[in-house]
């Protein structure tokens, strides 16, 4: 075992070098995606030959396929030709070898965003991987990973030095057949993270990954594996920012976690990217694709706090594959201005004695669009599995709107589902006691807000917890009164 | 029949369909009206396909058969059962044909669509594919474009028909294939009260397409029965269009089995404030029989009320499905919408699919919806053998008394009391053996 470690080690370390030595020249390409485009991006990445096909497999099947029109979103035709399909920081000379050499003007930045990058690293213990338009700009606390032989590094740089793992993985949970998004995704992914928990560690410290979303008319295409092994242990934090901008911008994500036998994956996204202005112009438009795969006895759980974005379209899943999987998803929504969201997750249960719990909380404020979608299918096989549902909406406003699409499926007698959904405001008795008890009416709603979310805040790692609670907050500001 | 490929079929049953329309003589009444706006709509429509999201458990395999578009042989006679004890006032559609009419009490009339005049040919002119538009479903459009005639059912305003009105859709005996497409149109003057029974009464190789619409003006109540209780027979496609006026109270209680196919698409509409909705299911599908109750809630102003329970089991192979949307359209404060549904599976080949649906864009409401899929209570099956009833019996006494629950409160007696050997006999009828 302490051998392995020894080697992840040094490939951890091996790798980190060769990660930015190759990057670095790349700049933004022209709007367009073709083969050619396909090809650029592969070539820029020195990527093997099979992941190029793989690539251009997925781009041809997407070519195939049909833009999804079932969500409860409304926006008008996205131009995959007027995107530009990859874009990387530019910087002179070599790349940094540490936190020093980074350009001021990123870590200026990520300040401005609430970041502080190597304090809070140091403070909170999380390792940050942080993708700075499509590309990875810093990696923290190698060393402590590395001993504990845990891999954390962009998907970039794992294609080249684990690549076993990447060919085995990749695709597994989230074909490129998917969906339309995650065949493009497929495609075009610019870069993302990789981690490998290696069997029986559990992760020394919770990882963490920042989105930022910065070069114009720049779509990005993040590709997340995470692979946890036997009996192995991880929590995985995902935070996303953007600045102010007027063009819609397309965010296609895919996420594959799995959690082999007796694993646990926890991953955590705060995501509160430029939603649009109030008459909904501008915003980003987050297509992601977030699926796990939780072997025997093993547990995924999903936790996400949505606040920003013009359009999130998003279903984290779990396929609960192996006797005794659990499966969890806790969602807060909350919509604003002209905001649209149709988001859930799926609970797909194969195994026997599988278990799955759905708390969904939506908030829907002003002229703002919220749906929950989800499924919970209970195969034939999945004896004694179990499933709670429970999806709460609250209204902020009269021209706004709140929905609820659950799809039940059971091939099971054995099996148990329960789903329960409803439907309230915030109560004028409600605001009345506070008022009466010397609050303004915003501290109030954001007070009252807050407590309809706890079930799913307290989820949340701690600090991500606290960072919720806040952009509720500032979201609500404007929205009451 | 087997070998043709599904798209075939599909355009085979189209061209069939529109070709048997285009035969109607000319007409420019308010049938013929309809029918040519049903062919306009039918040829303009795409048929259900496996991503139709409103069809996406109920495949149209089963209505695309060879023949059941036929029209059904001349003087064929039926075999309608009476309810045992039910005193009732009777009319007939057979084989899509509205049959002789018996006399009614004061306050209700029924008119074929082939004899209306005066009033009564204005309120169907007015009203008849208002609630039921062609352009949004296309067996809605199959119904009209191949309508021969249907059945006005009127009650008079303040009027409180105490002797409910039964109405049956009926096939003929016989072993012939065909499609029949029954029309009614029921309207319920202000203030005034009745019951319907509608029972659905099939022959194995018929394919009935109805299509019912229900108009209740303000204060009026109408207590809808609706039960289809001939076990596997017959393939079933039902729309029911419902509208309330202000203070409109419609109860709806369904008892169904399931057939080789059997799909209800029910919209209700509250359309005048403060009305009331109450929609109790209990189904039962067993062999490899197939049950798609769709229904749609729609409050569009304030102050309504609606309350749904559900109550289904499925066994052997088949298949039960529950969709239920409730939509609340902008301004419709304080409505209160309520749909709970519980849901059974005997078999690990039969399958459940449940949906409820909450569309909401008003923000002074009480929604809420719940659903369950679940088994028998190991405890009170045990306590059931313990007291000396084999796993069989303990089995269908619990299952029964799960379907009671919704069983139980349908309130015309007679129609209870012959509900319960109705649904005895479903648990107790032996599996099939499988079908190819």
């Amino acid at each position: 075992m302490s051998k392995n470690l020894g080697q992840l080690d040094r490939m951890v370390h091996g790798a980190y070098e060769a990660g930015w030595t190759t990057d670095i020249e790349s700049d933004t390409l022209a709007p367009g995606l073709n083969e050619d485009t396909v090809r650029f991006i592969s070539a820029r990445k020195q990527e093997p030959e099979w992941l190029l096909q793989w690539r251009l497999k997925a781009f041809r099947h997407w070519q195939t396929m049909v833009h999804p029109e079932w969500a409860h979103v409304h926006y008008p035709p996205i131009d995959y030709q007027s995107i530009s399909y990859y874009s990387a920081p530019r910087r002179p000379g070599e790349g940094p070898q540490s936190l020093d050499e980074v350009d001021p003007e990123l870590l200026r930045t990520y300040e401005k965003l609430g970041i502080p990058l190597h304090e809070r690293a140091a403070l909170a213990g999380v390792a940050v991987d942080a993708v700075f338009d499509s590309v990875s700009v810093v990696t923290t606390f190698k060393d402590k990973l590395a001993e504990a032989g845990v891999i954390f590094c962009p998907i970039s740089e794992a294609v080249r030095e684990h690549p076993e793992l990447i060919r085995k993985y990749l695709g597994s949970v989230v074909p490129f057949r998917d969906n339309f998004f995650a065949g493009l995704n497929s495609a075009v992914f610019s870069d993302g993270s990789f981690v490998y928990v290696p069997k029986g560690v559990r992760c020394p410290m919770e990882l963490s990954t920042y989105f930022r979303i910065n070069a114009r008319n720049t779509g990005q295409f993040e590709r997340t594996l995470i692979v946890a092994d036997e009996g192995s242990h991880v929590s995985y934090l995902e935070g996303c920012t953007a600045p102010q901008r007027d063009e819609n911008q397309l965010h296609a994500a895919v996420v594959e976690l799995i959690a082999l036998k007796g694993a646990e994956i926890k991953y955590s996204t705060v995501q509160n990217w430029y939603p649009g202005d109030a008459e909904g112009r501008g915003g980003i438009y987050n297509f992601v694709t977030k699926r796990g795969i939780a072997h025997e006895n093993a547990k995924i759980s999903w936790t996400q706090v949505e606040t920003g974005s013009a359009i999130t379209w998003k279903y984290p899943s779990v396929i609960l594959q192996g006797d005794n999987a659990v499966g969890e998803f806790y969602s807060v929504a909350l919509t604003r201005g002209m905001q649209q969201a149709d988001t859930g997750t799926k609970m797909v249960h194969v195994g026997r004695n599988t278990r799955s719990t759905i708390v969904s909380k939506g908030i829907s404020a002003m002229r703002a669009e919220n749906s929950y979608r989800g499924l919970v299918h209970i195969g034939a096989g999945a004896e004694n599995a179990r499933n709670h549902t429970q999806c709460d909406s609250l209204l902020i406003g009269d021209r706004c709107g709140a929905h609820t699409f659950p799809y039940i499926e059971s091939r099971n007698p054995s099996a148990t589902v329960e789903h329960e959904a409803t439907t309230s405001k915030v109560g004028d008795d409600q605001l009345f006691l506070c008022r009466q008890r010397g609050l303004d009416p915003e501290k109030a709603v954001s007070m009252i807000v807050n407590g309809f979310c706890k079930q799913v805040f307290r989820e949340l790692p701690m600090e991500f917890a606290v960072e919720a609670g806040k952009l509720l907050e500032v979201s609500l500001e404007g929205a009451v009164g | 029949m087997t070998t043709m490929k599904r798209s075939e079929r599909i355009e085979v049953f189209a061209r069939t369909a529109r070709t048997r329309s285009e035969n109607f003589p000319a007409d420019t009444g308010v049938l013929g009206r309809l029918r040519a706006a049903g062919r306009a709509a039918f040829s303009a429509a795409e048929l259900p396909n496996p991503k139709t999201e409103a069809w996406k458990y109920s495949r149209i395999g089963p209505l695309l058969e060879q023949g059941l578009l036929d029209r059904a042989p001349a003087g064929a006679a039926a075999t309608a059962r009476p309810i045992p004890g039910l005193d009732v006032q009777s009319i007939a559609i057979l084989d899509g044909i509205p049959q002789p009419l018996p006399t009614f009490t004061p306050g209700v009339s029924v008119t074929s669509f082939a004899a209306l005049s005066g009033a009564e040919a204005a309120a169907v002119e007015t009203h008849l594919g208002r609630l039921a538009a062609v352009s949004e479903r296309p067996f809605v459009a199959l119904n009209a474009a191949l309508l021969e005639d249907g059945l006005l059912i009127q009650v008079a305003p303040g009027v409180d028909v105490a002797l409910p009105i039964e109405l049956l859709l009926a096939q003929s005996d016989g072993a012939a294939p065909r499609g029949v497409h029954p029309r009614v149109l029921v309207i319920v003057g202000q203030g005034a009260r009745a019951t319907l029974i509608e029972r659905h009464l099939g022959a194995a190789m018929a394919f009935t397409n109805s299509v019912v619409e229900v108009v209740l003006a303000d204060g009026a109540q109408l207590d809808h029965l609706r039960l289809a209780l001939d076990a596997g027979r017959g393939r079933w496609l039902s729309a029911l269009d419902v509208e309330l006026g202000r203070a409109a109270r419609y109860h709806l209680w369904q008892a169904q089995l399931g057939a080789a196919f059997r799909r209800n698409e029910i919209r209700i509409r509250l359309a005048g404030e403060g009305a009331e909705v109450t929609v109790s299911g209990a189904g039962l599908t067993r062999n490899n029989a197939h049950l798609d109750n769709q229904l749609c809630l729609e409050h569009r102003v304030p102050r309504g009320t609606s309350t749904q329970v559900f109550r289904n089991i499925a066994g052997e192979t088949s298949r039960g499905i529950l969709n239920g949307r409730i939509h609340i359209h902008r301004g419709a404060q304080k409505t209160d919408a309520q749909l709970h549904t519980k849901s059974l599976l005997l078999s690990s080949r039969a399958e459940i699919d449940v949906k409820p649906e909450l569309e909401i864009y008003a923000d002074d409401v009480k929604c809420a919806h719940g659903a369950t899929l679940g088994q028998l209570d190991a405890n009170a099956l045990f306590y059931l053998r313990s007291r000396g009833l084999d796993e069989t019996a303990a089995r269908t006494l619990l299952s029964f008394a799960f379907l009671a629950e919704v069983v139980d409160g349908f309130p015309v007696d007679a129609v209870r009391e012959a509900l319960r050997p109705a649904l005895a006999q479903a648990f107790a009828a032996p599996a099939e053996e499988d079908a190819p």
